[in-house]
């Protein structure tokens, strides 16, 4: 049944497998996640630009393989469905044991942090904008909302990161709910360029209102969070081993991380979700079924840019110091990314491109000054081959690829 | 007091000139494709890098006359750039043509990245600033103690026959027309026999010479160039066309001299008001995509022309 | 059977090739946290060039006994962000046992706190702002061998107000908290020279901005002395080019983010008469003739890039390691601490001149000059010593 493929998305079907299959399947699962957590820990512990590039080939041979043959693809969603629960049991698992495989190398559990951290920042923009469909190329600016909210709050005022936290992403939402009110007005590319517009603004203001942000000079020497004596910078102490103090970033962002996957989740499955989802397909007709389209668009803008701040808020404390430079178009562009290349829409999807591009410009370090040139070849390319990213949400692969579909058929003239 | 105005006055329309001509190419652009091509600035700055390189081997061919010097790098300058503009087109938006806004605005924002850090490592370089060649840098008409450069004149000059040339083209010829379809409706357009594909791949021709022109005539003015000027001109670009009305050339004009006016003012006028200058072009472009997303000038009968 | 001895036999070699790196690993790495890509490039690769060389020579002499040291190139784009970044990458990997960081203010403040988390000790090269270091900041880890702008500016500011006479001075920032901590302290030692009123106004322009004839023409109505562009030279070329089309015909004084000959190739005729105040002298003033020795080794070398402004600093703190690590390797093992201790209390011989590290990190010697370009190079007009004082004249 095609045509109703994307209700599967919610409904889980009534289990009719026997325990052997269910066995088998399983083995089979927990076989190929070992193997692709594998391979991806070796990638990450590469560290020579040659097997890097071999790595990536690899990795890019394989997707166009995959690509290439539906039965595969097919098969493999339906073994994820059939066993989601099994799946993401693993999935915790392994995200929990991540830190401990690299005890030794204190700077990858740092990059997971930091990939945990923007994770939330990609999930809010994907309420935005894989929900409701609102382009938003500014979303640096409630990242930075958060970042100094909590961070001065903490230098100049003693405030506690617990209570910092939250205020942060109430700040960012107020951030989000003040171009909401102009946004209303415009669509598509107005829209980007309104959003592009507040960025670039609020970046000079970053700059140039000193009393505020400390211009500049940027914010040094932020807390990191403390419960109690104990900071976050301590490393804890059990049974004689030292776990590196990544680690307590690592849990925190894992667990805020989580918890956004859940609100999300939650958000999606919604009746605010399902209204987001109309506005998005087709906002005149959402309309005329008397959905409040402004009131639901402030709040998709402000929800979104909650999640901003919260990231942002976490990433100031963890770094330890806040600057302009941290929130320029690039990071804009960059979070962007990490959504339509995860796959817009898709929770899963849009965790995963946040960790992989974290993870990646950090591998093409290797090649230095080649960096930023293969980071905009791959953009390119991926705009091209998988606009749809990764892992489409049902609903978008539908969208895109009949388009193309329709664009070849209209190229090559045929019918 | 009148002096120094006056010689504000020609600083702005320098300025203003300049974005003018790169206005008109995201313009352009944004009629036929409906694409604000971020990338434009990248082309802009190729301009500039082409014209260093003629003015480098006219040198070593032993071409001594500036005048010539200064019409070969415009003459190449914009057939390179028309070029590499078509070549973006047919290679990065052309696979991506009619899909949501934000996948083209993505394209076009990595095409960018690309051509930019191709120029940085690729150039002999590329990282630092590069010194330009230019005839006459110093020399000036001057009317008591307002200085007006034989450049900036030139400047002046050339952005607005430039400007005038497009329109002729838009409005007069067969080419033009062509465009003018294709912006108004692309289906009925192809109905009636026009070969879209030709008309975009003739647009970005147009706009990317524009562009390679600009690029040039800013390594005239500022007798320096680097792989990182074209983001900020792209900016200032498409602000300039969305204020006069995307997909209207006059209005790219316009939109040009605006945002020259406001950010001299904005350093005339306030004290310790040049930080601010950038602000107030970006306020300026949110409330004229919020209050008149037409743009000031756009009136529903002129789009393009 | 068969297959259990194949994989025995794997198990063996790999063990053993990874003893075996145990046992000669004795080789550490010193981290380099500098603008290798980006818009300041050209500083961070003259930079890192003659750190190596001088790390390279020290391997090379046989000094160090069995010891390596290996330079991590490690690449932050002055960015701040990215420089934080590779700080932890350097605090986090063990056999990092030294850092050389980081070329400007913003990058130096947003790595301090980093380094001395995680106890590396860094040396660090370029203009850095005082706030970095001790007494101004609580790090135990940070060594400079760069001046503090404060020291910087003050003599700058004596030259203008004392021996140039200018009684209005425009100072201009370009808004990078390098840039902007000089034109305060600029303003500050003219203040306290000859009391308020000899800057006469402030303003601020963005980095990348092509355009300042606006800002120049307001400037030619204020009836000027002089101008101070405390920002890097990329800007300072095209406000030195624009000045003199505009026909400001008034001296340009400038600092290290424009003392290059980057600079003077880039403004062209238009750069004749600039002004710098920059610590460090042209490389025949150094002692024993280590200056121009330094510029010998640098040419056979082959580098790609030119040593820029702050080579023959980055080449001192490179030598500076090789000498402290040679130290502590023959007393013991080669630690972070060892390291710390040591930068703390030795002397060094280096290609600037013998120097050790006060109570504050801050270097004992230091040569600032001003410095002012004509026929398209920079000549020496005043040296001074640390307090900033007393000024010899070298020339007119």
């Amino acid at each position: 049944m095609p045509e109703l493929d994307f209700i599967n998305d919610q409904i889980v079907r009534s289990d009719t497998r026997t325990l052997k299959e269910k066995a088998k399947d399983w083995i089979i699962l927990f076989c190929c996640q070992s193997l692709i957590f594998g391979v991806f820990l070796v990638g990450i512990a590469l560290e020579d630009a040659l097997l890097v590039t071999g790595f990536l080939l690899l990795i890019i041979l394989v997707a166009i393989i995959w690509n290439r043959r539906p039965d595969l693809n097919q098969w493999s969603q339906e073994l994820l469905r059939n066993n989601r629960h099994f799946a993401n049991t693993f999935l915790v698992l392994i995200l929990v044991l991540y830190p401990f495989i690299f005890m030794d190398n204190p700077y990858l559990i740092h990059l997971g942090a930091l990939a945990a951290i923007f994770a939330i920042m990609a999930l809010g923009l994907n309420i935005t904008l894989g929900f409701c469909g609102l382009l938003d190329v500014g979303f640096a600016v409630y990242f930075a909302a958060g970042a100094y909210t909590s961070s001065q709050l903490a230098v100049h005022f003693d405030v506690s990161f617990w209570i910092g936290l939250p205020l942060g992403g109430l700040m960012a939402a107020l951030f989000g709910f003040a171009i909401a009110w102009p946004a209303l007005r415009v669509h598509d590319h107005y829209l980007a360029l309104v959003t592009l517009g507040y960025g670039l603004i609020m970046n000079l203001l970053q700059r140039n209102f000193t009393f505020l942000t400390n211009g500049t000079d940027g914010v040094i020497n932020i807390p990191p969070p403390a419960i109690g004596e104990w900071d976050f910078i301590q490393p804890i102490t059990i049974g004689g081993i030292e776990f590196p103090f990544q680690m307590n970033f690592y849990f925190l962002g894992l667990i805020l991380a989580g918890l956004t996957v859940l609100i999300s989740v939650r958000l999606r499955d919604s009746n605010l979700g399902r209204q987001w989802e109309a506005i998005r397909e087709e906002e005149i007709a959402a309309k005329c079924f008397g959905i409040n389209v402004p009131f639901l668009k402030i709040i998709a803008f402000s929800t979104g840019a909650f999640f901003g701040g919260i990231g942002g808020a976490v990433f100031a404390h963890m770094i330890g110091f806040v600057h302009p430079d941290n929130f320029v178009l690039l990071t804009s562009i960059m979070i962007l990314a990490m959504v339509i290349i995860g796959g817009m829409g898709n929770i899963f999807g849009v965790v995963l491109g946040a960790v992989a591009l974290t993870l990646i410009p950090e591998r093409l370090r290797e090649f230095e000054d080649l960096r930023m040139l293969l980071f905009g070849g791959c953009l390119v390319l991926i705009m091209i081959y998988r606009p749809q990213g990764l892992f489409p949400s049902t609903r978008r692969r539908r969208e895109l690829k009949s388009d193309r579909v329709n664009e070849l058929i209209k190229k090559s003239g045929r019918k | 007091m009148i002096e120094t105005w006056a010689q504000q006055l020609i600083n702005g329309l320098t300025i203003g000139g300049m974005y003018t001509l790169v206005a008109v190419g995201f313009t352009l652009f944004f009629g036929v494709l409906r694409l604000i091509n971020f990338a434009h600035g990248e082309v802009f700055m190729l301009g500039g890098f082409v014209g260093l390189v003629v003015a480098w081997s006219a040198e070593g061919l032993g071409i001594t006359n500036g005048i010539i010097i200064v019409l070969l790098m415009f003459l190449i300058a914009m057939g390179v750039c028309a070029i590499i503009g078509a070549v973006m087109e047919r290679f990065a938006y052309r696979p991506v043509r009619g899909m949501p806004v934000l996948i083209m605005l993505v394209t076009s924002l990595a095409v960018g990245i690309v051509v930019r850090e191709a120029v940085k490592e690729f150039f002999p370089e590329g990282a630092n600033p590069h010194a330009f060649f230019s005839p006459f840098k110093y020399e000036s008409i001057n009317f008591g103690s307002v200085i007006l450069d034989y450049t900036q004149l030139g400047l002046i000059i050339s952005s607005l026959l430039l400007v005038y040339g497009v329109h002729l083209l838009v409005t007069k010829t067969w080419v033009g027309r062509a465009m003018r379809a294709t912006s108004e409706d692309l289906d009925a357009a192809r109905m009636m026999g026009i070969e879209s594909d030709v008309v975009i791949r003739n647009t970005f021709f147009l706009g990317s010479a524009l562009g390679g022109a600009a690029g040039v005539m800013n390594g005239l003015y500022y007798l320096s160039i680097r792989f990182d000027m074209g983001w900020v001109m792209a900016i200032k670009g498409f602000t300039a066309a969305v204020i006069g009305g995307l997909g209207n050339v006059y209005g790219a004009m316009f939109g040009g001299y605006i945002v020259a006016a406001v950010e001299v003012l904005t350093v005339a006028l306030i004290p310790e008001g040049s930080r601010y200058k950038d602000v107030f072009v970006f306020l300026l472009l949110i409330l004229v995509l919020v209050f008149r997303p037409s743009g000031l000038l756009k009136t529903p009968a002129q789009k393009m022309g | 059977m068969y297959r259990s001895k194949v994989f025995l036999l794997a198990a063996v070699l790999i063990a053993g090739s990874f003893f075996s790196n145990q046992v000669k690993a004795d080789s550490y790495k010193l981290y380099v946290n500098l603008p290798l890509s980006g818009p300041w490039s050209s500083f961070g690769e003259g930079m890192f060039n003659s750190f190596k060389l001088a790390i390279d020579q020290g391997n090379a002499s046989g000094e160090l006994g069995n010891l390596k040291l290996e330079v991590v190139r490690g690449d932050n784009a002055g960015d701040s962000a990215q420089a934080a970044s590779l700080a932890t990458k350097a605090g986090t990997d063990a056999k990092v046992i030294g850092a050389f960081c980081c070329w400007s203010s913003g990058l130096a403040l947003a790595t301090h706190s980093t380094y001395n988390r995680y106890g590396v000790p860094t040396i660090l090269g370029g203009s850095n702002d005082h706030r970095s270091t001790r007494p101004f900041h609580k790090s135990a880890v940070i060594f400079r061998n760069s001046p503090y702008d404060l020291i910087n500016m003050k003599m700058l500011a004596t030259y203008v107000t004392n021996y140039a006479n200018m009684k209005r001075v425009f100072a201009i920032d370009d808004n990078t908290a390098f840039s902007v901590t000089q034109a305060n302290e600029f303003t500050k030692a003219a203040d306290k020279l000859h009391g308020k009123g000899r800057v006469v106004g402030r303003e601020s322009v963005q980095l990348g901005e092509k355009d300042f004839t606006p800002l120049i023409t307001k400037l030619k109505g204020m009836n000027l002395d002089g101008v101070f562009y405390a920002g890097h030279m990329v800007e300072a070329a095209l406000f030195r080019q624009q000045m003199l089309k505009l026909g400001l015909k008034i001296p340009m004084m400038s600092s290290g983010g424009v003392f290059s000959n980057t600079y003077i190739k880039t403004a062209g005729e238009a750069s004749e008469g600039t002004l710098a105040s920059f610590w460090g002298l042209p490389l025949d003033h150094y002692p024993e003739g280590r200056g121009t020795k330094f510029e010998k080794d640098y040419a056979a070398a082959n580098f790609q890039d030119p040593y820029e402004s702050f080579g023959p600093m980055a080449n001192a703190a490179g030598q500076v390691f090789v000498q402290a690590i040679k130290r502590i390797s023959s007393q013991g093992k080669v630690t972070r601490k060892a390291l710390l201790k040591e930068l703390n209390s030795g002397r060094y011989t280096t290609t600037i001149g013998e120097f050790g590290f006060d109570s504050n990190g801050m270097l004992e010697i230091l040569h600032i000059g001003i410095f002012r370009v004509e026929n398209a190079k920079w000549k020496l007009l005043y040296r001074t010593d640390r307090a900033a004082t007393k000024f010899t004249k070298i020339a007119d």
